[in-house]
Protein backbone atom coordinates (compact mmCIF):
# COMPACT_ATOMS: atom_id res chain seq x y z
CA UNK A 1 0.00 0.00 0.00
CA UNK A 2 1.24 3.37 -0.83
CA UNK A 3 0.82 6.58 0.63
CA UNK A 4 0.13 9.60 -1.15
CA UNK A 5 2.27 12.46 -0.34
CA UNK A 6 -0.28 14.85 -0.79
CA UNK A 7 -3.08 13.18 1.29
CA UNK A 8 -1.60 10.23 3.15
CA UNK A 9 -5.08 9.51 4.71
CA UNK A 10 -6.96 10.06 1.83
CA UNK A 11 -8.68 6.15 2.13
CA UNK A 12 -10.07 7.52 5.31
CA UNK A 13 -11.82 10.49 3.76
CA UNK A 14 -12.76 8.13 0.76
CA UNK A 15 -15.40 6.11 1.70
CA UNK A 16 -19.17 6.99 2.36
CA UNK A 17 -19.97 8.15 6.19
CA UNK A 18 -23.07 7.44 7.94
CA UNK A 19 -24.90 10.51 9.14
CA UNK A 20 -26.06 10.92 12.92
CA UNK A 21 -29.71 9.97 12.87
CA UNK A 22 -32.37 13.09 13.96
CA UNK A 23 -33.51 11.13 17.21
CA UNK A 24 -29.76 10.81 18.24
CA UNK A 25 -28.97 14.55 17.26
CA UNK A 26 -32.32 15.67 18.76
CA UNK A 27 -31.50 13.97 22.12
CA UNK A 28 -27.92 15.24 22.15
CA UNK A 29 -29.14 18.68 21.69
CA UNK A 30 -31.69 18.60 24.41
CA UNK A 31 -28.81 16.84 26.66
CA UNK A 32 -26.93 19.77 26.11
CA UNK A 33 -29.72 22.14 26.38
CA UNK A 34 -30.10 20.97 30.16
CA UNK A 35 -25.94 21.12 30.94
CA UNK A 36 -26.23 24.41 29.45
CA UNK A 37 -29.01 25.69 31.93
CA UNK A 38 -27.06 24.38 34.78
CA UNK A 39 -24.18 26.40 33.98
CA UNK A 40 -25.61 29.36 34.02
CA UNK A 41 -24.77 30.16 37.49
CA UNK A 42 -21.36 30.74 36.78
CA UNK A 43 -21.78 31.94 33.41
CA UNK A 44 -21.81 35.65 31.89
CA UNK A 45 -19.35 38.32 30.43
CA UNK A 46 -17.32 39.80 33.26
CA UNK A 47 -18.60 43.09 34.51
CA UNK A 48 -16.25 46.37 35.11
CA UNK A 49 -14.51 46.86 38.37
CA UNK A 50 -16.31 48.82 40.45
CA UNK A 51 -14.66 49.42 44.13
CA UNK A 52 -14.60 46.54 46.79
CA UNK A 53 -16.52 48.82 49.48
CA UNK A 54 -19.34 49.06 46.97
CA UNK A 55 -20.20 45.16 47.14
CA UNK A 56 -18.67 44.56 50.45
CA UNK A 57 -21.38 47.05 52.38
CA UNK A 58 -24.74 45.70 50.44
CA UNK A 59 -23.41 42.29 50.17
CA UNK A 60 -22.83 41.92 53.92
CA UNK A 61 -26.50 43.80 54.72
CA UNK A 62 -28.06 41.30 52.59
CA UNK A 63 -26.67 38.38 53.92
CA UNK A 64 -27.64 39.45 57.22
CA UNK A 65 -31.04 40.12 56.21
CA UNK A 66 -30.95 36.56 54.53
CA UNK A 67 -29.92 34.87 57.64
CA UNK A 68 -32.54 36.30 59.62
CA UNK A 69 -35.36 35.52 57.45
CA UNK A 70 -33.52 32.36 56.80
CA UNK A 71 -34.09 31.32 60.68
CA UNK A 72 -37.60 32.55 60.97
CA UNK A 73 -38.50 30.61 58.29
CA UNK A 74 -36.16 28.07 58.81
CA UNK A 75 -39.49 25.77 60.25
CA UNK A 76 -41.52 26.26 57.72
CA UNK A 77 -39.34 25.53 55.00
CA UNK A 78 -35.97 24.80 54.88
CA UNK A 79 -35.14 25.23 51.23
CA UNK A 80 -37.78 26.98 48.74
CA UNK A 81 -38.51 23.44 46.73
CA UNK A 82 -38.48 23.68 43.28
CA UNK A 83 -42.12 23.75 41.27
CA UNK A 84 -42.82 21.92 38.59
CA UNK A 85 -45.36 22.45 35.85
CA UNK A 86 -46.86 21.00 32.41
CA UNK A 87 -45.52 17.31 33.03
CA UNK A 88 -46.19 15.60 29.97
CA UNK A 89 -44.54 11.87 30.25
CA UNK A 90 -42.25 12.69 32.97
CA UNK A 91 -41.45 10.43 35.61
CA UNK A 92 -39.62 12.10 38.88
CA UNK A 93 -38.09 9.51 41.52
CA UNK A 94 -38.11 11.16 45.08
CA UNK A 95 -35.20 10.71 46.80
CA UNK A 96 -36.83 8.11 49.07
CA UNK A 97 -37.85 5.74 46.45
CA UNK A 98 -41.26 7.38 45.79
CA UNK A 99 -41.78 7.21 41.71
CA UNK A 100 -44.31 10.06 40.50
CA UNK A 101 -45.86 9.88 37.19
CA UNK A 102 -46.69 12.97 35.37
CA UNK A 103 -47.22 14.66 38.71
CA UNK A 104 -49.67 18.09 38.67
CA UNK A 105 -48.76 21.12 38.13
CA UNK A 106 -47.06 22.83 41.28
CA UNK A 107 -45.49 19.23 42.41
CA UNK A 108 -42.46 20.38 44.51
CA UNK A 109 -39.20 19.07 43.90
CA UNK A 110 -37.35 18.20 46.97
CA UNK A 111 -33.87 17.58 47.31
CA UNK A 112 -32.56 14.63 45.53
CA UNK A 113 -35.25 14.01 43.15
CA UNK A 114 -34.39 12.73 39.76
CA UNK A 115 -36.31 13.98 36.79
CA UNK A 116 -37.04 11.89 33.37
CA UNK A 117 -38.88 13.17 30.52
CA UNK A 118 -39.54 10.71 28.18
CA UNK A 119 -40.70 10.43 24.84
CA UNK A 120 -42.38 13.46 23.30
CA UNK A 121 -42.34 14.63 27.02
CA UNK A 122 -41.63 17.85 28.67
CA UNK A 123 -41.79 20.31 31.37
CA UNK A 124 -41.00 22.94 33.16
CA UNK A 125 -39.25 23.60 36.76
CA UNK A 126 -39.33 26.94 36.94
CA UNK A 127 -38.19 28.77 34.66
CA UNK A 128 -36.21 26.19 32.55
CA UNK A 129 -38.38 23.69 30.19
CA UNK A 130 -37.11 20.27 29.55
CA UNK A 131 -37.63 18.71 26.70
CA UNK A 132 -37.62 14.33 25.42
CA UNK A 133 -34.67 12.95 26.92
CA UNK A 134 -33.75 15.15 29.73
CA UNK A 135 -32.86 14.10 32.90
CA UNK A 136 -31.94 16.05 35.53
CA UNK A 137 -31.58 16.29 39.76
CA UNK A 138 -32.12 18.28 42.18
CA UNK A 139 -29.76 19.33 44.85
CA UNK A 140 -29.60 22.35 46.83
CA UNK A 141 -32.42 23.86 45.69
CA UNK A 142 -31.29 23.26 42.15
CA UNK A 143 -31.17 21.21 38.92
CA UNK A 144 -28.12 19.49 38.37
CA UNK A 145 -27.53 17.35 35.50
CA UNK A 146 -24.74 15.12 36.79
CA UNK A 147 -27.14 12.86 35.67
CA UNK A 148 -27.93 12.76 31.36
CA UNK A 149 -30.21 9.98 29.98
CA UNK A 150 -28.64 7.76 27.34
CA UNK A 151 -30.17 5.68 25.18
CA UNK A 152 -29.05 3.58 22.59
CA UNK A 153 -31.11 2.01 19.53
CA UNK A 154 -28.79 0.08 17.47
CA UNK A 155 -25.40 0.28 18.87
CA UNK A 156 -23.53 -3.47 18.52
CA UNK A 157 -22.45 -4.46 22.20
CA UNK A 158 -18.90 -3.77 23.04
CA UNK A 159 -17.11 -7.10 23.18
CA UNK A 160 -15.55 -8.61 26.18
CA UNK A 161 -12.36 -8.59 25.37
CA UNK A 162 -10.76 -9.99 28.66
CA UNK A 163 -11.41 -13.60 29.35
CA UNK A 164 -9.78 -13.30 32.69
CA UNK A 165 -12.76 -10.43 33.79
CA UNK A 166 -15.28 -12.85 35.99
CA UNK A 167 -18.20 -10.71 37.24
CA UNK A 168 -20.25 -12.45 39.52
CA UNK A 169 -23.48 -10.75 39.35
CA UNK A 170 -25.41 -10.50 42.48
CA UNK A 171 -28.31 -12.75 43.75
CA UNK A 172 -30.58 -9.62 44.88
CA UNK A 173 -31.87 -7.48 42.55
CA UNK A 174 -31.32 -4.35 43.86
CA UNK A 175 -28.92 -2.71 46.16
CA UNK A 176 -26.76 -5.34 45.93
CA UNK A 177 -22.58 -5.26 46.45
CA UNK A 178 -20.31 -7.90 45.10
CA UNK A 179 -16.42 -8.40 46.27
CA UNK A 180 -15.59 -8.90 42.21
CA UNK A 181 -12.64 -7.18 41.73
CA UNK A 182 -10.57 -6.51 38.03
CA UNK A 183 -7.25 -8.73 38.19
CA UNK A 184 -4.66 -6.14 37.57
CA UNK A 185 -3.04 -8.37 34.74
CA UNK A 186 -6.72 -7.49 32.83
CA UNK A 187 -6.14 -3.53 33.34
CA UNK A 188 -5.00 -1.83 29.97
CA UNK A 189 -1.65 -1.27 29.87
CA UNK A 190 -0.43 2.70 30.12
CA UNK A 191 2.92 2.64 28.97
CA UNK A 192 1.84 4.64 26.05
CA UNK A 193 4.25 8.28 26.10
CA UNK A 194 2.90 11.53 27.83
CA UNK A 195 1.35 13.93 25.18
CA UNK A 196 1.87 17.62 24.97
CA UNK A 197 -1.60 19.18 24.81
CA UNK A 198 -2.86 22.14 22.87
CA UNK A 199 -4.09 24.55 25.70
CA UNK A 200 -7.44 23.44 25.00
CA UNK A 201 -9.54 25.31 27.66
CA UNK A 202 -11.72 22.77 28.38
CA UNK A 203 -8.67 20.22 28.80
CA UNK A 204 -6.72 22.41 31.41
CA UNK A 205 -8.87 23.75 33.53
CA UNK A 206 -11.27 21.55 34.14
CA UNK A 207 -11.59 18.46 36.74
CA UNK A 208 -11.65 14.84 34.80
CA UNK A 209 -14.92 14.74 32.74
CA UNK A 210 -16.62 11.40 32.44
CA UNK A 211 -16.06 10.48 28.62
CA UNK A 212 -18.07 7.32 26.48
CA UNK A 213 -15.64 4.93 25.53
CA UNK A 214 -17.16 2.55 23.51
CA UNK A 215 -14.11 0.28 22.61
CA UNK A 216 -13.94 -0.57 18.54
CA UNK A 217 -14.81 -3.60 17.87
CA UNK A 218 -14.34 -5.99 14.99
CA UNK A 219 -16.32 -8.53 15.57
CA UNK A 220 -19.51 -7.34 17.42
CA UNK A 221 -21.89 -9.35 18.76
CA UNK A 222 -25.16 -9.77 17.05
CA UNK A 223 -27.23 -7.00 16.73
CA UNK A 224 -30.85 -6.86 18.74
CA UNK A 225 -33.60 -5.54 17.58
CA UNK A 226 -33.98 -3.03 20.03
CA UNK A 227 -35.40 -0.39 17.57
CA UNK A 228 -38.05 1.60 18.71
CA UNK A 229 -36.90 1.62 22.77
CA UNK A 230 -36.28 4.42 24.80
CA UNK A 231 -34.30 3.91 27.48
CA UNK A 232 -33.16 6.65 30.14
CA UNK A 233 -30.49 5.86 32.27
CA UNK A 234 -29.36 8.52 35.59
CA UNK A 235 -26.71 7.44 37.90
CA UNK A 236 -25.66 9.77 41.32
CA UNK A 237 -22.78 9.85 43.18
CA UNK A 238 -22.17 11.63 46.39
CA UNK A 239 -19.22 11.65 48.95
CA UNK A 240 -20.49 10.55 52.31
CA UNK A 241 -18.52 10.62 55.25
CA UNK A 242 -18.96 6.74 55.67
CA UNK A 243 -18.35 5.72 51.86
CA UNK A 244 -19.87 7.22 48.77
CA UNK A 245 -23.79 6.88 47.89
CA UNK A 246 -24.28 5.59 44.54
CA UNK A 247 -28.44 6.23 43.40
CA UNK A 248 -29.39 5.46 39.94
CA UNK A 249 -32.56 4.78 38.03
CA UNK A 250 -33.63 2.98 34.56
CA UNK A 251 -37.11 3.86 32.81
CA UNK A 252 -38.11 2.31 30.06
CA UNK A 253 -37.25 -0.86 30.45
CA UNK A 254 -41.31 -2.31 31.23
CA UNK A 255 -41.85 -5.65 29.19
CA UNK A 256 -38.02 -6.52 28.69
CA UNK A 257 -35.94 -9.18 30.87
CA UNK A 258 -33.24 -6.73 30.53
CA UNK A 259 -30.80 -6.29 33.28
CA UNK A 260 -29.76 -3.06 34.94
CA UNK A 261 -26.06 -2.96 36.37
CA UNK A 262 -24.08 -0.39 38.09
CA UNK A 263 -20.36 -1.34 37.16
CA UNK A 264 -17.24 0.57 38.83
CA UNK A 265 -13.61 0.71 37.98
CA UNK A 266 -10.81 1.92 39.56
CA UNK A 267 -8.05 1.96 37.29
CA UNK A 268 -9.12 5.25 35.90
CA UNK A 269 -10.90 4.09 32.66
CA UNK A 270 -14.31 4.06 31.86
CA UNK A 271 -16.65 0.88 32.49
CA UNK A 272 -17.70 -0.02 29.14
CA UNK A 273 -19.72 -2.99 30.43
CA UNK A 274 -19.42 -5.30 32.99
CA UNK A 275 -16.52 -7.30 32.08
CA UNK A 276 -14.73 -3.99 31.95
CA UNK A 277 -15.16 -3.32 35.78
CA UNK A 278 -16.91 -4.50 39.30
CA UNK A 279 -20.80 -4.39 39.21
CA UNK A 280 -21.54 -2.96 42.08
CA UNK A 281 -25.44 -3.13 42.20
CA UNK A 282 -28.20 -4.61 40.06
CA UNK A 283 -31.68 -3.52 39.47
CA UNK A 284 -33.69 -0.40 37.52
CA UNK A 285 -33.06 1.68 40.28
CA UNK A 286 -31.88 1.86 43.68
CA UNK A 287 -29.29 3.70 45.98
CA UNK A 288 -26.31 1.44 48.06
CA UNK A 289 -23.43 3.39 50.36
CA UNK A 290 -20.21 1.84 48.72
CA UNK A 291 -18.55 2.13 52.53
CA UNK A 292 -15.19 3.78 52.15
CA UNK A 293 -13.46 0.85 54.36
CA UNK A 294 -14.63 -1.80 51.41
CA UNK A 295 -13.20 -0.08 48.45
CA UNK A 296 -9.62 -0.96 47.31
CA UNK A 297 -6.37 1.27 48.41
CA UNK A 298 -4.52 2.92 46.31
CA UNK A 299 -7.11 3.80 43.43
CA UNK A 300 -6.75 7.45 41.83
CA UNK A 301 -10.63 7.79 40.89
CA UNK A 302 -13.62 5.31 41.34
CA UNK A 303 -16.10 5.51 37.67
CA UNK A 304 -19.35 4.45 38.03
CA UNK A 305 -21.92 3.78 35.03
CA UNK A 306 -25.00 2.40 34.89
CA UNK A 307 -25.44 -0.27 31.81
CA UNK A 308 -28.11 -1.88 30.66
CA UNK A 309 -28.14 -5.85 29.61
CA UNK A 310 -30.39 -6.99 27.41
CA UNK A 311 -31.21 -11.50 27.94
CA UNK A 312 -27.46 -12.03 25.90
CA UNK A 313 -25.72 -9.71 28.06
CA UNK A 314 -25.46 -6.96 25.23
CA UNK A 315 -25.30 -3.76 26.08
CA UNK A 316 -28.80 -2.12 25.70
CA UNK A 317 -28.49 1.76 27.58
CA UNK A 318 -25.22 3.31 29.33
CA UNK A 319 -25.88 6.30 31.48
CA UNK A 320 -22.73 9.01 31.43
CA UNK A 321 -19.56 8.10 33.80
CA UNK A 322 -20.10 9.05 37.21
CA UNK A 323 -16.30 10.10 38.35
CA UNK A 324 -15.07 9.93 42.15
CA UNK A 325 -11.42 11.49 43.06
CA UNK A 326 -11.00 11.70 46.70
CA UNK A 327 -9.50 14.18 47.99
CA UNK A 328 -5.59 15.06 47.68
CA UNK A 329 -5.56 12.67 44.38
CA UNK B 1 -17.06 38.70 -2.90
CA UNK B 2 -16.15 35.67 -1.34
CA UNK B 3 -13.43 37.45 1.03
CA UNK B 4 -16.24 40.11 2.61
CA UNK B 5 -18.42 36.77 2.72
CA UNK B 6 -16.63 34.94 4.85
CA UNK B 7 -15.63 37.86 7.04
CA UNK B 8 -19.48 38.52 7.20
CA UNK B 9 -19.91 34.62 8.22
CA UNK B 10 -16.97 34.99 10.85
CA UNK B 11 -18.64 37.97 12.25
CA UNK B 12 -22.33 36.24 12.51
CA UNK B 13 -20.37 33.13 14.42
CA UNK B 14 -18.77 35.74 16.37
CA UNK B 15 -21.79 36.67 17.75
CA UNK B 16 -23.49 33.36 17.90
CA UNK B 17 -20.72 32.05 19.89
CA UNK B 18 -21.16 35.12 22.10
CA UNK B 19 -24.36 34.30 22.90
CA UNK B 20 -24.35 30.42 23.09
CA UNK B 21 -22.24 31.23 26.30
CA UNK B 22 -25.58 32.97 28.26
CA UNK B 23 -28.01 31.46 26.08
CA UNK B 24 -28.95 27.77 25.14
CA UNK B 25 -30.56 28.25 22.13
CA UNK B 26 -27.90 29.72 20.41
CA UNK B 27 -25.05 26.85 22.06
CA UNK B 28 -28.01 24.58 20.38
CA UNK B 29 -27.55 26.38 17.38
CA UNK B 30 -23.72 26.24 17.16
CA UNK B 31 -24.20 22.63 17.82
CA UNK B 32 -26.34 22.43 14.79
CA UNK B 33 -24.21 24.28 12.53
CA UNK B 34 -21.09 21.63 13.39
CA UNK B 35 -22.52 18.54 14.70
CA UNK B 36 -22.36 16.86 10.81
CA UNK B 37 -18.67 17.91 10.39
CA UNK B 38 -17.47 16.89 13.56
CA UNK B 39 -19.18 13.72 13.52
CA UNK B 40 -18.10 13.02 9.93
CA UNK B 41 -14.70 13.71 11.71
CA UNK B 42 -14.83 11.43 14.00
CA UNK B 43 -16.60 8.71 11.67
CA UNK B 44 -13.80 8.94 9.36
CA UNK B 45 -10.94 8.40 12.22
CA UNK B 46 -12.23 5.75 14.23
CA UNK B 47 -14.67 3.76 11.43
CA UNK B 48 -16.84 2.95 14.46
CA UNK B 49 -20.80 4.41 14.09
CA UNK B 50 -21.11 4.24 17.67
CA UNK B 51 -17.71 4.92 19.16
CA UNK B 52 -18.34 7.95 16.33
CA UNK B 53 -21.53 9.29 18.01
CA UNK B 54 -20.17 8.93 21.85
CA UNK B 55 -17.08 10.93 21.10
CA UNK B 56 -18.86 13.57 19.04
CA UNK B 57 -21.27 14.06 22.44
CA UNK B 58 -17.91 13.67 24.48
CA UNK B 59 -16.37 16.67 21.81
CA UNK B 60 -19.80 18.82 22.75
CA UNK B 61 -20.18 18.43 25.98
CA UNK B 62 -16.53 19.68 26.93
CA UNK B 63 -16.99 22.45 24.20
CA UNK B 64 -20.33 23.48 26.38
CA UNK B 65 -17.71 23.61 29.67
CA UNK B 66 -15.20 25.21 28.15
CA UNK B 67 -16.93 27.61 26.14
CA UNK B 68 -16.44 30.55 29.21
CA UNK B 69 -12.69 30.41 28.71
CA UNK B 70 -12.98 30.35 25.08
CA UNK B 71 -11.20 33.27 23.30
CA UNK B 72 -12.05 34.26 19.84
CA UNK B 73 -9.24 33.81 17.39
CA UNK B 74 -9.61 34.35 13.27
CA UNK B 75 -10.58 31.09 11.96
CA UNK B 76 -13.03 31.22 14.18
CA UNK B 77 -14.50 28.19 16.64
CA UNK B 78 -14.31 25.34 14.41
CA UNK B 79 -10.73 24.54 14.60
CA UNK B 80 -11.17 24.65 18.62
CA UNK B 81 -13.84 21.97 18.28
CA UNK B 82 -11.92 19.79 16.03
CA UNK B 83 -8.80 20.18 18.57
CA UNK B 84 -11.05 18.90 21.22
CA UNK B 85 -12.69 16.22 19.03
CA UNK B 86 -9.09 15.07 18.00
CA UNK B 87 -8.09 15.36 21.72
CA UNK B 88 -11.12 12.92 22.25
CA UNK B 89 -9.97 10.35 20.09
CA UNK B 90 -6.42 10.69 21.06
CA UNK B 91 -7.72 9.86 24.87
CA UNK B 92 -9.87 7.09 23.61
CA UNK B 93 -7.17 5.22 21.64
CA UNK B 94 -4.39 5.58 24.51
CA UNK B 95 -7.07 4.12 27.40
CA UNK B 96 -7.79 1.44 24.57
CA UNK B 97 -4.63 0.55 23.87
CA UNK B 98 -4.38 -2.86 24.83
CA UNK B 99 -7.37 -3.11 22.39
CA UNK B 100 -5.74 -1.52 19.84
CA UNK B 101 -3.06 -4.55 19.81
CA UNK B 102 -5.69 -6.73 19.09
CA UNK B 103 -7.49 -4.96 16.58
CA UNK B 104 -3.64 -4.87 14.91
CA UNK B 105 -3.45 -8.71 15.04
CA UNK B 106 -7.40 -8.90 13.88
CA UNK B 107 -6.51 -7.01 10.93
CA UNK B 108 -3.59 -8.93 9.84
CA UNK B 109 -5.02 -12.25 10.50
CA UNK B 110 -8.05 -11.26 7.68
CA UNK B 111 -5.71 -10.16 5.43
CA UNK B 112 -3.53 -13.05 6.02
CA UNK B 113 -6.73 -15.17 5.75
CA UNK B 114 -7.60 -13.47 2.47
CA UNK B 115 -4.37 -13.63 0.67
CA UNK B 116 -4.61 -17.12 0.86
CA UNK B 117 -7.95 -17.27 -0.99
CA UNK B 118 -7.66 -14.79 -3.53
CA UNK B 119 -4.68 -12.40 -5.08
CA UNK B 120 -3.55 -9.98 -3.48
CA UNK B 121 -4.59 -7.65 -6.09
CA UNK B 122 -8.14 -8.22 -5.35
CA UNK B 123 -7.97 -6.95 -1.48
CA UNK B 124 -10.62 -4.63 -0.47
CA UNK B 125 -9.81 -1.15 -0.20
CA UNK B 126 -11.99 -1.50 2.87
CA UNK B 127 -8.84 -3.74 4.30
CA UNK B 128 -6.76 -0.84 3.25
CA UNK B 129 -8.54 1.52 5.05
CA UNK B 130 -8.19 -0.83 8.07
CA UNK B 131 -4.75 -1.04 8.03
CA UNK B 132 -3.78 2.64 7.56
CA UNK B 133 -6.08 3.45 10.81
CA UNK B 134 -3.99 0.53 12.38
CA UNK B 135 -1.11 2.28 11.16
CA UNK B 136 -2.39 5.30 12.65
CA UNK B 137 -3.12 3.96 15.86
CA UNK B 138 0.59 3.31 15.94
CA UNK B 139 1.96 6.65 16.04
CA UNK B 140 2.90 8.88 18.41
CA UNK B 141 -0.52 10.52 19.74
CA UNK B 142 0.67 13.96 18.50
CA UNK B 143 1.24 12.87 15.45
CA UNK B 144 -2.24 11.52 14.95
CA UNK B 145 -3.64 14.73 15.46
CA UNK B 146 -1.46 16.23 13.20
CA UNK B 147 -2.39 14.04 10.42
CA UNK B 148 -6.62 13.97 10.91
CA UNK B 149 -6.66 17.45 11.49
CA UNK B 150 -4.79 17.98 8.98
CA UNK B 151 -6.25 15.41 6.51
CA UNK B 152 -9.50 14.40 7.66
CA UNK B 153 -10.73 17.54 9.59
CA UNK B 154 -11.75 19.40 6.31
CA UNK B 155 -9.74 22.07 7.98
CA UNK B 156 -7.35 24.08 5.67
CA UNK B 157 -3.51 23.89 6.95
CA UNK B 158 -3.70 27.69 8.63
CA UNK B 159 -6.82 26.25 10.42
CA UNK B 160 -5.46 22.66 11.34
CA UNK B 161 -2.41 24.50 12.68
CA UNK B 162 -4.51 26.89 14.48
CA UNK B 163 -6.22 24.05 16.09
CA UNK B 164 -2.88 22.22 16.95
CA UNK B 165 -2.07 25.74 18.84
CA UNK B 166 1.10 25.49 16.41
CA UNK B 167 2.27 28.17 13.52
CA UNK B 168 2.09 27.28 9.96
CA UNK B 169 5.45 26.67 9.36
CA UNK B 170 5.70 23.91 12.50
CA UNK B 171 2.84 22.17 11.29
CA UNK B 172 4.33 21.70 7.70
CA UNK B 173 7.05 20.02 9.68
CA UNK B 174 5.05 18.02 11.81
CA UNK B 175 3.13 16.54 8.34
CA UNK B 176 6.29 15.77 6.92
CA UNK B 177 7.70 13.87 9.83
CA UNK B 178 4.26 12.80 11.01
CA UNK B 179 4.10 10.92 7.38
CA UNK B 180 6.91 9.87 7.38
CA UNK B 181 6.04 8.02 11.00
CA UNK B 182 2.59 6.38 9.56
CA UNK B 183 4.35 5.08 6.47
CA UNK B 184 7.05 3.63 8.31
CA UNK B 185 4.03 1.48 10.57
CA UNK B 186 2.38 0.80 7.22
CA UNK B 187 5.39 -1.04 5.84
CA UNK B 188 6.13 -2.94 8.75
CA UNK B 189 2.52 -3.91 8.83
CA UNK B 190 2.38 -5.35 5.75
CA UNK B 191 5.89 -6.96 6.85
CA UNK B 192 3.72 -8.50 9.02
CA UNK B 193 1.04 -9.95 7.40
Amino acid sequence: MTLDPDNPLGPLVEGTTPTLDAVTRDRLEAGLRVQHASLQPNRGPRRAAVPRWLVVGPLVAVLLIAATVGLLLRDEAAVAALELRDAENVTVTLSDGVVVVDPDDGFALTDGAIVVVGDDGRVTIDDVTLSAGAVVTVRDGRLVTDVVATTTTDRPAPRDDDPEVVVTPPDEVRTTTTTTVVPSSSRPPTDQPPDDRPDDPGRTSLPPEPRDTTPPSDDPAPEKDIAGTDIAVALRIDARDGGILVAWNAEGLAGTDWRVVVVRTTDGSNPADPASGTVVAEGERGEILERRADLPDGFDALRYRVIVLDEGDGVVARSVVQTFTPPGS
Amino acid sequence: MGEHSDDRELLDERELVERARVDADAFAELYRLYVDRIHTFVFRRCGDPGLAEDITAATFERALRGLGRFTWRSGGIAPWLFRIAANELTDHYRRNSRRRTDRTQRAADRLQDRAALDDLDRIESADQVELLRVALDQINPRYQRVLVLRYVSGLEHEAAARAMGVTPSLMAVLVHRATAALRRNLIRGEETA
